[in-house]
């Protein structure tokens, strides 16, 4: 069972308060939902966690089994079991994913010999061209290939915590559901036997929720989380909108 | 006006037929009379010439080479299959070998008249270039009859050991109508301060295709001043590749000239330096007829306090309706310390035509290196799969693999020579 506990976590960015005072804990093989409106931190939030420079930790922790994932860089972050898929992927010409995952598969000390036929595996799982395996990273990619490239590398990773950063924007209907439903096969199966994957997914729209199907979920404003609950929250915030919980 | 770079005595000096020492006496006039540059000329602009033409560098007179230096032993053995090789040390010829698959017909050797001295009647582009014609030792003339085609490159060493010496080779090619032909150039040195000014014209005739591959990987002290001219003819196509690896100061220029409908000039750069070097690149295309083509895709790694230097100038003319120009210069500094000038030019004389340019300058992505340690690529990993990622569109221009893996390789120790920079950085 791993359990990444963030508590009482405050950041900024360029002098600016971003994150203020923000505590939850996810669990293997739970759904949690982090939902707030456009502009509250949410992606700051998932740069924080994932060590990237130019946001600054004033204050809280975040611990994954225990270990303090604020003393640690992103790379070892990533090793200690963290994945971060991104709200934008960023395009990175000439490097293809088979050499990113094997670099890091080097870094933990796992064979690299397999990720080829890993990749391909689960490309076809993911309802991947084959061919795409082959491009530059997110290169000339819509958003939709991205977003399936992006969970291609979480599943081959197998991460135990995976912050799904606004996975559903740029997501036709069909890419949603494919994305999705290897989401839900992780949180409850984990990767080749290892344990369920715990997910923290952050998103402006309940789309996502109607395939992702949360097991919690938490209104985000302001930096902090105002109320969190089961998955009729979002029904909730379907019906009303923010506006119920911005003063 | 006149310069002081060399002599007249030096160029009267040299040896060979007669022929060749009038064509050297008529051409060190020509040189002694052509200002030395500086970096108040425009194509001269951020260059260290001065420090060239103050280092008092004596120029070789052809005595004493003698067998094959083990560094050029070392890129034959790691070249892969070769329709033939030149060596030359320090100026002088030490072997010519043509494999038994190279068509009849084709030339490989020392120049026989003044007319194969150089491409129809065009004058040096500056006294380095003029001191070339004066002051070559060996001059090599490579011929490429009507229609043959060779498919595997024909390779020219030059290597120097002479310290404080300065080298002038000079090559000329020229491909037959419909023919087809590779050339690999190499420059490199022992661990000497010399000067190497080479000058290497193409005459591309009618319909064909000439590929051609610079290494530069001079010692570090070394200097050089380079020239690479082709005339590309009606649908001929002329491609070139420069991977400048080596060099204290080590200038390379560029001229194509389309002259025929239809003709094509394109021009690949990977560039590293290091330490205190500076590369320094200038080229021009001259789209003198209609429908010419010409691109450029320059890129350069910058480490420690390293320079580089790149201008250029794509001039479509008047008559040029249809063409199509197309200049990039990108370059990562993985340094603070480096710096990098990157000017491209166009001037665009016929308004039925497409050009582009794209320069920049900047460190290794800091979004691109995020995402590849979000996936747990330690730091110094993920640089080296961004840097060599980022050489591959040029490096996919270049027709010998030997020469990208040897650019591969020389990345990975830049990168390395960074690490303890990268290392304290978070």
């Amino acid at each position: 069972m791993s359990e990444l506990v963030i508590e009482g976590l405050h950041a900024r960015v360029s002098e600016r308060e971003i994150l203020r005072g923000l505590s939850m804990t996810v669990r293997s093989g739970e759904v949690h939902a982090l939902m707030g409106p456009n502009g509250s931190g949410k992606s700051t939030l998932s740069h924080v966690l994932m060590g990237k420079p130019g946001y600054e930790v004033t204050g809280g922790t975040v611990t994954l089994d225990g270990v303090d994932l604020l003393e640690l860089t992103t790379p070892e972050r990533a090793a200690a079991g963290l994945f971060l898929a991104m709200q934008y992927p960023t395009e990175v010409p000439g490097v293809g994913v088979a050499e990113v995952i094997e670099e890091a598969f080097v870094a933990t000390g796992r064979d690299p010999s397999g990720v080829p036929a890993l990749l391909a595996s689960e490309a076809d799982a993911l309802g991947i061209e084959p061919t795409l395996l082959e491009r530059s990273l997110n290169v000339d990619l819509s958003g939709g290939e991205k977003k399936r490239s992006d969970t291609l590398q979480m599943a081959v990773l197998a991460p135990r915590i995976a912050l799904l950063d606004e996975i559903d924007s740029g997501l036709d209907v069909d890419a949603l559901r494919s994305v999705s439903r290897r989401v839900e096969r992780a949180t409850s199966q984990g990767f080749a036997g290892s344990e369920p994957l715990g997910v923290l997914a952050i998103t402006h729209y309940t789309r996502l929720l109607e395939e992702l199907h949360p097991d919690f979920v938490h209104i985000f404003v302001d930096g902090r989380i105002v109320e969190s609950g089961g998955p009729e929250l979002a029904d909730r915030l379907e019906a009303s909108g923010y506006a119920a919980w911005i003063n | 006006m006149s310069n002081e770079l060399f002599t007249l005595e030096a160029s009267a000096d040299l040896g060979g037929p007669d022929w060749l020492k009038a064509f050297r006496d008529s051409a060190a006039k020509v040189a002694a009379g052509t200002p030395a540059p500086s970096p108040e000329l425009e194509g001269w602009r951020y260059s260290r010439v001065e420090e060239v033409s103050t280092a008092g560098h004596q120029p070789v007179s052809g005595a004493g080479a003698s067998g094959v230096p083990s560094a050029v032993s070392r890129y034959l053995s790691e070249l892969g299959d070769l329709a033939g090789h030149v060596i030359s040390v320090d100026g002088q010829i030490v072997e010519i070998f043509l494999s038994d698959e190279v068509p009849d017909g084709v030339t490989v050797g020392l120049a026989e008249s003044a007319e194969s001295m150089r491409v129809g009647e065009s004058e040096p582009t500056d006294a380095f270039a003029a001191w070339n014609a004066a002051l070559s030792t060996a001059p090599l003339v490579i011929s490429v009859p009507r229609g043959a085609d060779i498919a595997a490159p024909i390779a020219v060493f030059n290597h120097v050991t002479q310290p404080s010496s300065a080298v002038f080779p000079r090559l000329l090619v020229t491909s037959g109508e419909n023919s087809s032909v590779a050339i690999l150039e190499v420059f490199s040195s022992e661990d000497i301060r010399s000067l190497v000014v080479p000058v290497t014209e193409f005459s591309a005739t009618r319909a064909s295709r000439i590929n051609h591959t610079v290494v530069q990987d001079l010692g570090p002290q070394m200097q050089q001043i380079a020239f690479t001219g082709a005339e590309v003819e009606q649908e001929a196509t002329w491609r070139s590749a420069i991977a400048a690896l080596g060099g204290d100061y080590a200038r390379q220029r560029v001229d194509a000239r389309l002259v025929g409908r239809g003709a094509t000039g394109t021009v690949a750069a990977a560039y590293l330096g290091s330490a205190d070097q500076m590369i320094d690149l200038r080229t021009f295309q001259e789209h003198v007829a209609q429908d010419t083509t010409s691109e450029l895709y320059f890129k350069g790694a910058l480490a420690d306090r390293s320079n580089s230097v790149y201008t250029g100038m794509a001039r479509i003319h008047s008559n040029a309706r249809g063409s199509s120009a197309d200049q990039a210069n990108r370059v990562i500094k993985l340094s603070e310390d480096a710096w990098a000038e990157s000017v491209p030019n166009l001037e665009i004389h016929n308004n039925d035509v497409r050009c582009a340019h794209a320069s920049a300058v900047g460190p290794v992505d800091r979004d691109q290196r995020f995402y590849l340690e979000s996936r747990g690529v330690p730091t110094r990993a993920a640089e080296r799969l961004i840097v060599d990622g980022f050489f591959d569109d040029a490096l996919s221009h270049f027709p010998v693999p030997e020469v990208v893996t040897l650019v591969s390789s020389r990345v990975d120790e830049l990168l390395n020579r960074e690490v303890a920079h990268l290392e304290g950085r978070t």
